[in-house]
């Protein structure tokens, strides 16, 4: 740990410290947690995030065992939290910076590309990473984490839904996100270009699919309402209106 | 996650914004809940052209409760909120409600409203006591929904909520029915 690190970690929490963001960058743990992360970055696309990988990187990244427990205490899973945070940034400042009236096909596009190329840096390790969340017990994790890019995404996009489509919206982005992110594991292309026509077409299918949605809602409502009679059978027959 | 959540809540920022959280969560889920039950008494007596004026007064009483709702939903994109994961469960159990009510008869529909914003009205009071001094703006919310949630509520016992067949059959059902709601709301 270099002078200055050492003096920030042992320092009392400053007033100027953003006490609403607990991980925040005044956090000095974070800044051991990005160091710690750099170089299992390098380390995981050879050897996957496993204990023995993980503490080859503390030792490049001059971690003490105790400043790695600190900065990442349940190991892998925390330092592909905090990757997967910093794409999730780069997607969000992306889609905030779209000019208004950018239709949500647009953004969604955007903030699925946005985030794989942040992750594409250490392709290998993304997919090591997927492997490692694939595991059973990594089950909730992988959820949780997979949720909230889905969650971030439809949130900067400006998402109002405050009913069941605030779920249906986020599960669909995240449907296509995994399967694109599958499909680009496999993409050995320089300009990823396959990928990205790949995302166009998943896109495509999720709006045909509410086509035919807005349809079917449309078919329903031309069924006649049983209330009308049910209403009768009670209060007997009405004079029309 | 399954090693925080085996722990007890620890107090702090981060319980105290969770618990803010599930408050809204489940108010608004509430006033969700109340606008489909006037929509459900009002798709019947909107067919009875003897039962104007019980259908003027749900219109009036489902506006209020739009409006809340409406004031709800802000909040909740505000503050990151997600909705409970049961609302089309409580939409068509408040529908069905509402349309059974108003099926028995307009006392019966006026006592399903008294039972409902009773509970409304404590499930509100215990709101306000929980936040005490924090957040006075969505404490003032609050208490003026509550205010309006009494005032329905008398209104129906005036028109004879009371006086409904089966009144304290009926008023029990429903209370436990909303207090199971809230209970299931603030989590899921």
């Amino acid at each position: 740990m270099d002078q200055a690190t050492r003096l920030t970690y042992f320092m009392p929490m400053t007033p100027s410290a953003d006490l609403t963001h607990p991980i925040s960058r005044h956090d000095p743990v974070s800044a051991l947690r990005d160091r710690f992360l750099d170089a299992a970055l390098d380390e995981a696309g050879f050897s996957g995030w496993f204990p023995a990988s993980l503490d080859r990187a503390r030792l490049a990244a001059g971690l003490s065992e105790g400043e790695a427990m600190l900065a990442a205490p349940r190991g892998a899973i925390d330092l592909i939290d905090a990757w997967f945070d910093r794409a999730e940034r780069a997607m969000e400042r992306a889609i905030e910076a779209c000019e208004p009236g950018t239709k949500i096909r647009d953004k969604a596009r955007l903030a699925v590309r946005v985030r794989l190329e942040a992750l594409a840096t250490h392709k290998e390790s993304l997919r090591r990473a997927a492997i490692y969340l694939a595991m059973p017990n990594n089950a909730a994790d992988a959820l949780r984490i997979g949720w909230r890019a889905a969650d971030r995404a439809w949130t900067s996009m400006g998402d109002w839904s405050t009913d069941f489509n605030y779920y249906s919206k986020r599960t669909i982005l995240l449907g296509v996100h995994l399967a694109t992110l599958a499909f680009w594991l496999q993409d050995d292309s320089d300009d990823n270009a396959p990928t990205w026509a790949f995302l166009d077409r998943q896109l495509s299918g999720v709006m045909q699919f509410e086509k035919v949605k807005a349809q079917v809602n449309q078919l329903v409502d031309r069924l006649p309402d049983p209330l009308g009679l049910i209403t009768r059978l009670r209060y007997g027959p009405q004079p029309r209106p | 996650m399954s090693e925080r959540s085996s722990r007890p809540a620890a107090p702090g920022r981060r319980f105290v914004q969770d618990r803010l959280a599930e408050m809204i969560r489940v108010d608004h889920a509430g006033e969700y809940g109340a606008t489909r039950i006037y929509e459900g008494q009002r798709a019947v007596f909107s067919r009875l052209p003897g039962a104007r004026k019980i259908a003027a007064q749900l219109a009036e009483q489902e506006a209020d409760e739009a409006v809340h709702k409406a004031a709800f939903d802000e909040l909740m994109v505000a503050r990151k909120v997600r909705p409970t994961l049961l609302g089309p469960l409580w939409g068509a159990a408040g529908y069905g409600l509402g349309v059974v009510t108003a099926l028995m008869g307009e006392k019966a529909a006026h006592a399903c409203t008294a039972a409902v914003e009773e509970v409304i009205e404590d499930h509100y009071r215990e709101q306000l006591e929980e936040l005490g001094d924090s957040e006075p703006e969505i404490a003032a919310m609050i208490a003026r929904f509550r205010d309006e949630e009494i005032a329905h509520k008398d209104q129906a016992i005036a028109e004879g909520a009371k006086e409904a067949f089966g009144h304290p059959v009926l008023e029990a059902v429903i209370k436990a029915g909303c207090r199971a709601a809230i209970a299931v709301c603030q989590k899921i």
